[in-house]
């Protein structure tokens, strides 16, 4: 069994095994992050850490906007930043079968599964492929 | 188990015998008859074969085993020619490429090449056994453990540990790797080159009950014969980095570590004081323990800069390959003299500057020293600073030909050249798109120009001074603060928002009033006393909307690419002391800051580098 954290970013539903979250943040308050690109909203002080927002929503190309009230924290090997989202759902317990690699991979969104849901389909972030689009995103020259 | 773990400690060691071996002999030419450098040469060689063949890299031991017999005829007595020393370095130069694939996990490179290479007349290398020219015998060693031995895998690593104390391990059946992966092994095969007679070595293991057999002999078993087929490989060498500095791993002092450990107990105290205090409202013992607690935290970040000190030495060791290596190939005669290499430096520092210090290098044995000379490295320790000064006794720089320059290349105009101080003039060759000659060399043509030195410098917080006479050479002086993470910095708001700067690099501040500012074009400028500045907008620097003109305007005065600049942000709020912590990667690549700290109050802010972000645009 698999415990998937689904949210939502503009109409499209996205999720994120539990196992990989390290903990959700409510309300940080967001700094100013100087020469940071649009995808990336500042910065929160989370004990003492400093952490990087990135606007998941814009990065998967759904308009700006005011995000969630709650922010997602990935765990540490998953990379050290906050992932602002939509809106934050309630956890699901699913079965690992039904997970399926799905048909025509989204690289931009960084979706390699997806999950069907209640009718649903919810689409599975890579945490990995996250990590290299930041990381282009993070070139002096890209982004 | 964590092979992780070892991997890194054998990267860490191995490379900091390269680095010894590869400094040993630079400096060996013309004092070939140093009995006590080539013994430590020797022992380099011997420290990585047995490191590498506990470890299973095969290519590695083989290659050091190569060297270690070749310098063994160099401790018999034989001369070394240049020729013999240009062959070791080329071979430390395969170690530390072999040491690249291993860090980097990729399979070891081909050293056939290296290996057969007729070594002139001295082919008799080859056919010497190695075991007749030193003391050591090999012994070949089988031990079994009981079968009720807990953890084996544990045991086994324990015993290759004792082993290598007795000699050098050079097969080792099965590896470290396959033992720490976590397979069950009861039994150890090796070869073990010792000093030791085999009951000496038979003695050494008779107080573990573990083991049940132990069986030793001067004879290989029969199926363990080298297959050859090695082909020739043709991958060139990797880039030489500062190796160490990036491997992760610190040597600290078990000193340190007690003080640690004695800092983290007296924390403990402290905190149940507080609790205490806190509890009881007793608000005088709250305030002794935090009085206390700030101590504890002061002498807690002491501690630690300690252990991220390193000595300057560990950059300035390869300088002596670069020069030689130089001088040779440019048929000049350049002595390098290193000074003070001692003095201590924080390590992400001494990363920084490592590249910035070769290229002033280079660029003295290329374009400063005409046909023989001296380039000096002196580090000297200045309060709070260290100093790190590059001379030269070649010809020195001519102002006057860097304003002609730069008057060409549009980057001053014609009335700045006439009343620019040859001190000024000087720093002209820091300017980006400057370059004192006109041809590439191999040598200076490296991408890294002065500018790059310069921002390298300035964004450690960090003076680049620079200062020549014509004939008589140039200095060119870092001033490096001793550690990164603590720095003063001005606290300064632009559309609401809060921003730091480094105070170092702020020569002043000032309150002044819109109708002092002149324009020229499109560039608005200020009178400060004999100078004109330009003035650049934090505001549009930052793409933030451009507010309502007020009577009064805040202004930053600091250097940027060389030239001093007014920089207008809405307020300045004040200075404060802040821990900088550098952006996780991979958001430490983006332009604009240097890092983030937290205050007091929990708010976060960030460092600007306005140079940085000014730099896109220029």
């Amino acid at each position: 069994m698999v415990q998937i954290l689904p949210f939502q970013l503009g109409e499209g539903l996205y999720g994120l095994e539990l196992t990989q979250i390290q903990q959700l943040v409510d309300e940080p308050r967001v700094f100013y992050l100087p020469g940071a690109p649009e995808e990336v909203l500042g910065a929160i002080n989370l004990h003492g850490r400093i952490l990087p927002v990135l606007d998941l929503p814009q990065l998967f190309g759904f308009a700006k906007g005011e995000r969630a009230k709650r922010m997602i924290v990935p765990t540490d090997q998953d990379g050290v930043l906050a992932l602002a989202v939509d809106r934050v759902h309630s956890v699901l317990n699913a079965a690992s079968p039904m997970i399926k690699p799905c048909q025509n991979v989204f690289a931009k969104e960084c979706v390699t599964d997806v999950l069907d849901w209640d009718g649903k389909r919810i689409r599975l972030v890579d945490l990995n492929m996250l990590r290299e689009r930041v990381g282009q995103l993070c070139e002096p020259t890209g982004g | 188990m964590d092979m992780a773990k070892f991997k890194s400690m054998f990267l860490s060691e191995a490379g900091e015998h390269l680095k010894n071996m590869s400094a040993q002999l630079v400096t060996i030419e013309g004092a070939s008859d140093d009995r006590d450098r080539i013994n430590s040469l020797f022992r380099g060689a011997h420290s990585i074969k047995g490191m590498a063949a506990s470890m299973g890299y095969e290519k590695m031991a083989e290659l050091a085993h190569h060297l270690e017999d070749s310098l063994d005829h160099f401790r018999q007595g034989k001369p070394i020619s240049p020729t013999d020393v240009d062959r070791l370095l080329d071979g430390v130069d395969l170690l530390e490429g072999l040491l690249e694939d291993i860090s980097q996990d990729l399979p070891e490179r081909e050293i056939a090449d290296f290996t057969t290479r007729p070594v002139d007349q001295k082919q008799s290398v080859e056919d010497q056994p190695p075991a007749a020219a030193a003391n050591p015998v090999t012994h070949y060693l089988q031990l079994i453990l009981h079968d009720n031995v807990v953890s084996p895998a544990a045991r086994l690593l324990l015993f290759s540990k004792s082993l290598e104390r007795l000699g050098t391990i050079d097969r080792l059946v099965p590896s470290l790797e396959q033992i720490m992966n976590g397979q069950e092994h009861r039994s150890l095969q090796l070869s073990l080159q010792s000093d030791l007679t085999a009951a000496e070595i038979e003695q050494a293991f008779q107080d573990y009950p573990e083991i049940s057999q132990l069986s030793i002999s001067s004879e290989p078993p029969a199926e363990e014969r080298r297959k050859d087929d090695r082909r020739s490989g043709d991958r060139r060498q990797g880039d030489r980095r500062a190796q160490s500095l990036t491997a992760g791993t610190v040597r600290v002092d078990t000193n340190l570590l007690d003080q640690f450990i004695n800092l983290t107990g007296e924390l403990v105290t402290n905190r149940h004081i507080l609790q205490t205090a806190l509890a009881e409202q007793r608000w005088n013992e709250l305030n002794d323990g935090l009085g206390q607690l700030g101590k504890l935290v002061k002498n807690l970040h002491g501690q630690v800069v300690k252990v991220r000190m390193m000595p300057v030495s560990s950059i300035t060791e390869r300088l002596y390959r670069v020069v030689r290596d130089l001088s040779r190939k440019a048929g000049k005669e350049v002595a390098l003299k290193v000074e003070g290499a001692e003095i201590e430096l924080d390590r992400a520092i001494l990363e920084e500057v490592a590249d910035p210090l070769m290229h002033m290098v280079r660029n003295a044995v290329d374009h400063g020293i005409e046909q023989q000379g001296t380039v000096q490295v002196r580090i000297r320790r200045q309060r709070s600073h260290v100093h790190i000064l590059i001379k030269d006794d070649g010809r020195g720089i001519d102002p006057r030909k860097l304003r002609e320059r730069a008057l060409e290349k549009g980057l001053i105009s014609p009335k700045q050249a006439e009343t620019m101080s040859d001190m000024n003039a000087l720093q002209l060759i820091c300017l980006p798109g400057f370059s004192t000659t006109t041809e590439v060399t191999e040598t200076s043509g490296r991408g890294v120009g002065m500018d790059v030195v310069k921002a390298a410098v300035e964004k450690l917080d960090g003076i680049l001074q620079i200062d020549s006479a014509l004939g008589e050479g140039s200095r060119i002086t870092m001033k490096l603060p001793l550690s990164v993470a603590i720095i003063r910095i001005l606290l300064i708001r632009c559309n609401d928002r809060l921003m730091a700067l480094p105070l170092s690099r702020i020569q002043q501040t000032h309150q002044i009033e819109r109708e002092e500012i002149q324009s020229r074009g499109r560039q608005l400028l200020i009178q400060l006393k004999e100078e004109k500045i330009p003035l650049i907008s934090l505001r549009k620097s930052l793409h933030m909307p451009v507010p309502p003109a007020t009577n009064r305007v805040s202004l930053v005065v600091m250097e940027l690419f060389g030239r001093k600049v007014g920089v207008v942000v809405d307020q300045i709020v004040g200075h404060q002391e802040v821990f900088v912590k550098k952006m996780p990667a991979p958001f430490d690549r983006l332009p604009g800051t240097n890092g983030g700290a937290v205050l007091g109050d929990g708010q976060v802010v960030f460092i600007l580098d306005v140079q940085g972000f000014l730099g896109g645009r220029r």
